[in-house]
């Protein structure tokens, strides 16, 4: 059982040194493209994060559970073992909207990189920028 | 009730206008519509705003669902007169993208304006922290979507992906502060928070108590709070996107950024400093070494923006140095102990929105059409110079000159000579850029080399909208001067909607109205 509590807590570092490594990646590598998937890891970093949150250890509860109760209406001891057996519902309420959120931003990000590329021939965030016509009017 | 009508009237606008725009080539019609629902938004925000005045706090529970277990809507006084100040940039936006873009673009720029606008709002009204994030995730890709709206400018792309890239990995950083918090508060009510960072033993209804070490938790969270908001707001070190932003996007874009969704930083850092991790709450001695370090900050950032704003000879730069050392003064404000700063720098966010809208509408208005149509160039040459005096604010009759009182006066009551000295030496550095650019518009010949663009059929919304514009900022300005009361009224209904104990007692108290 010990081993359960060292492997949780060697995933939380795991995922702790994942953020660090994908923010690095966002704010020093020159790829925008690289930039874009360092940015891809660490939204699903934090997504495994917010599972993690709402995990149930299995040394504190004999058999986590779905939260799915079945027993309708059920009586009080039913939902109190319901309420202790079952892994938090939230925070995987809170990522399946943080990943269609995701999903929208990458697509457009995705779109932005082919346009960067038709109009620079390159993805490097350093290429020499133009002169631009800021008085123009539109 | 109202918070959450003008929320679904900018979403249901969004998907009207993105409906027209597919079914029919109709121009008028598209434009009408747009036209009706900014409006319709103006007046919900100012029905909003009187109902708050008149029966205090607006609130609505999504579903019916109490706090803490659903997604509340709360609007106050100051997010419902943030409210008015973005549904009336929207109208100005709506009426200048009718000017100045082509028909092809207005049907992609209708849509996500309204939907940048229902995100703002969201963000404005929300008492929950996780749809907190989701409205700054939606503003951030909506203004991403703005600013590339001409896909065939390569600048606008290369500052979008900019923006964009550091603009998503910076809210995945509020994400993870709303994870930690959830996981040691159980909840992501903001009031629920709020009570429980002040009372850790306080048991509230189906959230219970805390559910873990709250004082990491709450101390990691704010500080990456903090710099998410800062980056929202441009503030100085994080500011990088902000010019580049400011020098590609359509100016109709400009218009909605400086007015609501630029201001969302220095509003989130004031609702999380004021509500979420209050005076008393239990990292009071954390809270209190970032509010200084923010007072330094604010300070830095409002003298080096105001340096850069004199360096500046276009009027697109002169207004996103100048809206950077606006809200960096906005932020001192805001985050000062007393009152009357607080509620200066917030009135101060309304009149730069005001003060750089002036001066966009008024440029591009001068630039369309000042060899055509005399009256409006004359005006829009007006509307320059009042945007200009209201930036500047040593003038008492624009309401630059009350907002920056206000917040010399609460810095002086404070004790705080560092803020006041930061507001007159800013003042003074950005007046050098403004004037400057102010007389060349002046001076400028009619000739010109820029294109003449037809403003056939659009007379009328010139002269309206800078008709409109001129009433308001010198109508504000006038009404302040003439009746001073009015600013006691606005730091007193400020000091009651910054109150930490009235937001929570209101929201556990919460019916729909």
């Amino acid at each position: 059982m010990d081993m359960l509590i060292v492997a949780f807590t060697t995933t939380a570092i795991a995922l702790i040194v994942n953020i660090v490594i994908a923010t690095y990646g966002i704010f020093t590598d020159r790829s925008l493209l690289k930039k874009v998937i360092s940015l891809l890891i660490f939204s699903d970093t934090l997504s495994v994060f917010a599972i993690l949150i709402g995990f149930r250890i299995p040394k504190v509860v004999s058999s986590p559970s779905p939260p799915i109760h079945l027993d309708i209406p059920g009586t009080v001891k039913d939902i109190e073992e319901f309420l202790t057996r079952t892994v938090d519902p939230i925070p995987q309420a809170f990522i399946i909207t943080a990943i269609v959120i995701n999903l929208a931003i990458f697509s457009f990000l995705a779109g932005l990189l082919l346009q960067y590329y038709k109009h620079f021939g390159s993805l490097d965030v350093h290429v020499l920028e133009e002169e631009e016509v800021v008085d123009e009017v539109y | 009730m109202f918070s959450a009508a003008i929320v679904m009237n900018y979403l249901l606008a969004s998907a009207v206008t993105a409906f027209i725009g597919i079914a029919t080539r109709s121009r008028k019609l598209l434009d009408l519509v747009a036209i009706a629902m900014a409006t319709t938004g103006l007046i919900l925000s100012i029905s909003l705003m009187f109902n708050t005045i008149n029966y205090g706090v607006s609130t609505y529970m999504f579903g019916g669902f109490r706090p803490p277990l659903g997604v509340v809507y709360y609007a106050d006084f100051i997010s419902s007169s943030l409210s008015l100040l973005s549904s009336f940039a929207t109208v100005v936006s709506i009426i200048l993208a009718c000017i100045s873009m082509d028909q092809s673009i207005r049907r992609y720029f209708y849509p996500i304006a309204f939907l940048l606008i229902a995100g703002v709002h969201s963000f404005l009204f929300t008492g929950d922290i996780f749809h907190l994030y989701v409205a700054t995730e939606l503003v951030t890709i909506t203004s991403c979507a703005l600013t590339a709206i001409y896909s065939d400018k390569r600048n606008a792309i290369r500052a979008t992906l900019i923006y964009g890239i550091a603009g998503t990995a910076i809210t995945s950083f509020l994400l993870l502060s709303v994870i930690l918090v959830y996981g040691s508060y159980g909840t992501v009510n903001i009031a629920d928070i709020a009570l429980k960072s002040i009372d850790p033993k306080a048991v509230t209804p189906f959230s219970g108590g805390v559910f873990g070490e709250i004082v990491s938790a709450s101390i990691t969270a704010l500080a990456m709070i903090t710099w998410v908001f800062l980056f929202k707001s441009g503030i100085m070190p994080t500011h990088f996107w902000l010019p580049r932003v400011y020098r590609s996007a359509p100016i109709a874009s400009l218009v909605l950024f400086t007015s609501s969704s630029d201001i969302l930083g220095v509003y989130g850092i004031l609702r999380i400093y004021r509500i979420l991790f209050s005076e008393n709450s239990v990292i009071t001695s954390f809270r209190n070494t970032m509010l200084f370090s923010l007072t330094a900050i604010s300070t830095i950032s409002a003298f080096l923006s105001a340096l850069l704003t004199a360096r500046q000879d276009r009027v697109r730069g002169i207004v996103a140095y100048s809206t950077i050392t606006q809200l960096s003064l906005a932020l001192a404000g805001v985050i000062s102990r007393d009152s009357e700063a607080v509620a200066g720098g917030l009135l101060h966010i309304s009149v730069n929105a005001l003060g750089d809208t002036s001066i966009l509408t008024g440029y591009t208005i001068y630039m369309k059409n000042r060899d055509i149509d005399n009256f409006s160039s004359r005006l829009a040459k007006v509307l320059i110079m009042i945007g200009f005096l209201n930036l500047f604010g040593l003038i008492p009759i624009v309401p630059g000159f009350w907002s920056k009182a206000l917040m010399t006066k609460g810095f002086l009551d404070d004790g705080n000579i560092v803020g006041v000295a930061t507001v007159l030496i800013s003042t003074g550095l950005c007046a050098i850029g403004y004037f400057r650019f102010a007389i060349n518009i002046l001076l400028r010949e009619q000739t010109s080399k820029f294109k003449v663009v037809s403003t056939e059929g659009r007379y009328f919304l010139n002269t309206t909208i800078l008709l409109l514009l001129i009433a308001i900022v010198l109508g504000l300005g006038i009404g302040l001067t003439l009746n001073p009361q009015i600013l006691n009224i606005i730091v007193e209904l400020v000091s009651r909607s910054i109150d930490v104990d009235t937001y929570i007692a209101n929201t556990f108290n919460m019916v729909n109205r």
